[in-house]
């Protein structure tokens, strides 16, 4: 789940967008395995699998989780169902960017894309903060910051 | 060739042999090739693995959110 949310973290702070020397496909690839990582890493929480790809070929109930880590860090099917909205979302907004990169357009704009993966950041954070393993982390922090 | 560009380009390859789209063969062998020398042809192959991808992972998260 740490992946997850650093991985979101990563993409919200702003790191693809800064890398401005990247061209155009580069930062549309970087940008796509950055939610794809994502949404792999919410799916090994709600099922226990590495990415998408194995939850698609377990045929998996794409609106249920149903690992154990999944109640502990309290991924509801309720929870699970809004982030796969948002994934959805991301998605559909990310291939829009895509076909407008594959136009041929030098620079173009992937705000839309930005909000999507902080709203994921929001969800992702709502969840890390009802995880018991997630708390002890973060105790763990304030105290290494402390040092 | 960048080692980070190098991973991701392999990350794409695998997520797409992963989910059956047998465009990862195109994908590895770009792998060879240093940007910006990609051709018209290459460039476009790597634009429609990326749209592939987020097409089916859209529709699996469409199917994740149903009430």
């Amino acid at each position: 789940m740490r992946k997850w949310y650093l991985v979101l973290l990563i993409v919200a702070l702003g790191l693809v967008p800064a890398c401005g020397h990247l061209t155009v496909l580069q930062r549309v690839q970087q940008s796509h395995d950055a939610l794809a990582l994502a949404q792999d890493a919410e799916a090994s929480i709600c099922w226990g699998v590495n990415s998408i790809a194995e939850a698609m070929a377990a045929k998996v109930p794409e609106n249920h989780c149903t690992t154990q880590l999944a109640a502990q860090v309290k991924l509801t099917d309720e929870r699970h169902q809004s982030i796969s909205k948002a994934f959805k979302k991301a998605f559909d907004d990310h291939a829009v960017l895509t076909t407008i990169a594959a136009s041929g357009a030098k620079s173009p704009d992937s705000s839309v894309v930005n909000a999507d993966v902080a709203t994921l950041v929001k969800l992702a954070s709502e969840l890390l903060q009802s995880s018991v393993t997630v708390s002890q982390l973060q105790v763990q922090l304030k105290k290494a910051g402390a040092q | 060739v960048n080692p980070n560009e190098l991973t991701a380009w392999i990350q794409v390859a695998q997520v797409l042999a992963g989910i059956g789209i047998q465009v990862a063969d195109k994908i590895k062998a770009l792998i060879h090739t240093a940007q910006p020398t990609l051709s018209d042809a290459e460039l476009d192959a790597a634009y429609a693995a990326i749209l592939a991808d987020d097409n089916v992972r859209a529709a699996f998260a469409d199917k994740a959110s149903q009430a």
